[in-house]
């Protein structure tokens, strides 16, 4: 499965954002998307996950030869602050949309509620608070937990393991390395070392283009020198 | 002047850019343009001045002499214009006098151009001070000219009035300012005060017009020896003020940064979120909802389980308009016991031709707004992030509808039920054949209005994630339903006319809603 970006723009007003991004994801990788404060990360993972509309190109799955459109229900999004219905418990809440995905969903599929949440480690009282009274880490988990009932071909990740402490970000890490078998990982962050530990291949977005890290650059010393070197404007260089 | 000049035209280009065509003519690069804004900020100015002077005579129309020509209109010339010097002396010497005072008055402009513009306070209050007083005199005086010159008074009086008004405003300042030396306090912030004030000086202001044994001002602040006093005590305030030395401490008293006066955007947008706050304690689950819900299952469990869980904070608005009702009837049963004869006359009338007044009553009494809000902070603004759950707007639509019209169902039968009685009651017993047209009206109106609110929250879905209204098209639907509600207050027209009106734009707005909403909310209803 691969999912091909073609010429995608974006812009709002004169600002163009996004000026024909172009590139191929393949399944079973983790892809970090590297970029400075407004490189337009986000506003891909939105013009990919349906939630804007491009201003041109396109972006194409292709799966066992056969190519469509990407489709809303084919990207799964994660954002960085969770964002959940606070007045259900975490059970309730994976029941609701069990249901309301049951049609989608092949039966031998679904799982008992409650191997979902052992899968992710939640205690049996967790899975009975309310979200409201949830750690951010078991809010996120909580999150992923979604696209494992449904599993959409495209997983975005929008800053996911940015705020976590140390141990549930090496969970959700270890889960991330087994989901990729099954899709097309994309998660965007700052934080340059964690890109190399967890990921695959490094694609840079800058001047609204994407750009890729080669393989043998991302585990060398010279890495981080090499990413900044990609990042940095003109004026940069004449203030430094 | 400048300063906030400038916030405002910043503020006005900020938001007209947002308005769909001006978005495409006006640039974002249109804040560095300094002439034009120069230009736009001189128009600002004009238009400011001539809403002052408009201003100035509604007020001076209105407040003072419109009730003068209603209720007076049998005094002599002489009378009403005591009168209409008695209401002014007190509403704009005394009432405005202790709560419009600038000195120590919470403002934003105060806190960017001193705290963060480091501008002199001494400076800005002088500037402050001067400007407002010299604006009062100048755009209070038409009005007054038109107004006193019809009641008979000379040129020259009203303009003495003016500027003792003006100086004696000039004086409440050196009060304010004196209080807060000797007790610390900022009078102006005391809202209890103000507000008793308020009330107490618009019941002097207007009850001599009613019962002439009250005594009035009228007389006395016409005489021109108390004039020479009030304007001789402005100029010692004036110069005062000018020479004082302590602004600093005031400013500071009326500047703390956390004052929610200073940010009223922030304070409405805290009482907006603690209005459909909740308690984790809250959203315990009794044992018969629980059991319930066992047998639910998607967007239906899901709402059962919202109502469940916060059938505390819907209960209340519930029990809020219930005690309302009941207010109601204990004021109707009086009304019954005290005016028997007066009432049994007027009551089958208002029952035959007056039942277009159910419309402002079940405007103000339904609960869709507040329920809205509530669904949207504890349960919207986080589901719609999810395609899943804006593709089934209209699934959830229906069932929350349902709640609604229940809810207010209840509100409307309470209200038929309050007016059947003081009906029933002012008359012995004896059944008025219009109340069956009562029932049928304000049971089609708690439809209207329920499907009203949800549409309206569906299709334009207006809040913010602070719950602030942010769509200008939700605000003029809004008032034009209020325009209308407004209008009802007027109209007499046959009961079952009305009824067969109600229930047919409640069934029209009801089926016009079920066809938009599933054809357009999975777009429409989205987190702003």
């Amino acid at each position: 499965m691969r999912l091909k970006l073609e010429q995608i723009e974006k812009r709002f007003d004169a600002k163009e954002v996004l000026r024909g991004v172009e590139y191929t994801f393949e399944q079973g990788k983790i892809y970090g998307l590297l970029g400075r404060n407004g490189a337009g990360k986000t506003t891909l993972f939105n013009c990919l996950s349906g939630e804007l509309k491009m201003d041109g190109g396109s972006a194409i799955l292709e799966d066992n030869g056969v190519t469509r459109p990407l489709a809303e229900e084919d990207v799964g999004y994660v954002y960085s602050t969770p964002i959940l219905p606070e007045f259900l418990t975490g059970y309730e809440f994976l029941h609701f949309f069990i249901d309301i995905n049951r049609e989608r969903l092949k039966p031998d599929e679904v799982r008992p509620i409650d191997d979902y949440f052992d899968l992710m480690s939640m205690t049996k009282e967790d899975r009975h608070r309310l979200i409201k009274t949830y750690s951010h880490g078991m809010k996120n988990k909580m999150q992923m937990l979604l696209f494992l009932i449904t599993k959409p071909p495209v997983i975005l990740l929008d800053e996911p393991l940015t705020s976590f402490d140390v141990i549930v970000a090496l969970e959700m890490k270890n889960l991330l390395r087994q989901m990729k078998a099954d899709h097309i990982l994309i998660f965007s962050t700052h934080i340059l070392q964690l890109a190399a530990d967890l990921c695959d291949e490094l694609v840079v977005l800058h001047n609204g283009k994407l750009s890729s890290v080669s393989l043998d650059l991302l585990k060398s010393p010279e890495m981080e020198q090499s990413v900044i070197h990609l990042l940095k404007d003109e004026s940069d260089d004449k203030n430094l | 002047m400048a300063i906030q000049t400038s916030v405002y035209v910043n503020m006005i280009l900020f938001y007209l850019r947002k308005v769909p065509p001006f978005r495409q003519l006006i640039k974002e690069t249109v804040f560095a343009r300094t002439g034009l804004k120069r230009r736009i900020s001189l128009l600002l100015r004009l238009i400011v001045l001539l809403a002052n002077f408009a201003l100035s005579f509604a007020y001076v129309g209105i407040v003072l002499y419109m009730p003068i020509i209603q209720f007076g209109h049998e005094l002599a010339a002489d009378e009403q214009l005591k009168q209409f010097a008695h209401e002014f002396a007190v509403i704009s010497f005394i009432v405005a006098g202790v709560s419009s005072a600038a000195i120590l008055e919470p403002k934003r402009g105060k806190y960017i151009a001193v705290k963060l513009m480091r501008m002199s306070p001494a400076s800005y209050m002088k500037a402050t001070l001067s400007h407002k007083y010299a604006l009062f005199f100048i755009r209070l005086l038409p009005a007054m000219l038109w107004v006193g010159t019809l009641l008979g008074a000379s040129p020259w009086t009203i303009v003495l009035l003016v500027l003792t008004a003006t100086m004696s405003r000039v004086f409440w300042e050196y009060v304010h300012l004196k209080w807060f030396e000797k007790t610390g306090a900022v009078l102006v912030k005391q809202v209890g005060l103000v507000w008793a004030v308020i009330i107490i000086g618009y019941v002097a202001a207007y009850l001599p017009l009613f019962r002439p044994e009250v005594p009035a001002f009228g007389e006395i602040v016409l005489l021109w020896p108390l004039q020479c006093v009030l304007i001789a005590a402005g100029f010692f305030a004036a110069v005062h003020l000018a020479r004082y030395s302590g602004y600093r401490t005031v400013v500071d008293a009326a500047t703390k940064r956390d004052d929610p006066y200073l940010d009223m955007r922030r304070a409405m947008q805290n009482a907006n979120q603690s209005s459909v706050k909740m308690n984790v304690s809250d959203y315990e689950l009794n044992m018969s909802a629980s059991e319930k819900l066992r047998s639910r299952s998607g967007y239906r469990y899901l709402n059962d389980l919202f109502f469940a869980r916060h059938r505390k904070l819907i209960r209340r608005l519930l029990h809020i308009r219930l005690a309302v009702i009941g207010g109601l009837l204990v004021i109707g049963l009086a009304a019954v016991y005290w005016f028997e004869s007066g009432l049994s006359g007027v009551l089958p009338g208002l029952l035959e031709t007056r039942l277009p007044l159910l419309v402002i009553a079940m405007l103000y009494l339904s609960t869709g707004e507040k329920v809205t809000r509530a669904m949207f902070y504890h349960c919207d603004m986080s589901l719609l992030r999810y395609r899943f759950y804006r593709n089934a707007a209209f699934t959830h639509f229906r069932l929350r509808l349902g709640r609604l019209i229940a809810q207010n169902a209840i509100v409307a039968a309470a209200l038929a039920t309050v007016l059947t009685v003081v009906s029933v009651t002012a008359h012995d017993g004896a059944w008025n054949g219009n109340i069956i047209w009562l029932w049928i009206s304000a049971l089609a109106l708690s439809v209207f209005f329920s499907v009203h609110h949800l549409f309206l929250y569906y299709l334009l879905q207006p809040y913010t994630t602070e719950l602030n209204v942010r769509n200008p098209i939700f605000t003029v639907a809004n008032s034009i339903l209020g325009g209308v509600s407004g209008i009802c207050l007027f109209i007499r027209i046959p009961s079952f006319i009305f009824t067969a009106v109600a229930v047919g734009s409640a069934l029209i707005y009801l089926l016009l809603a079920l066809v938009l909403v599933r054809k357009y909310a999975s777009h429409t209803f989205r987190v702003k």
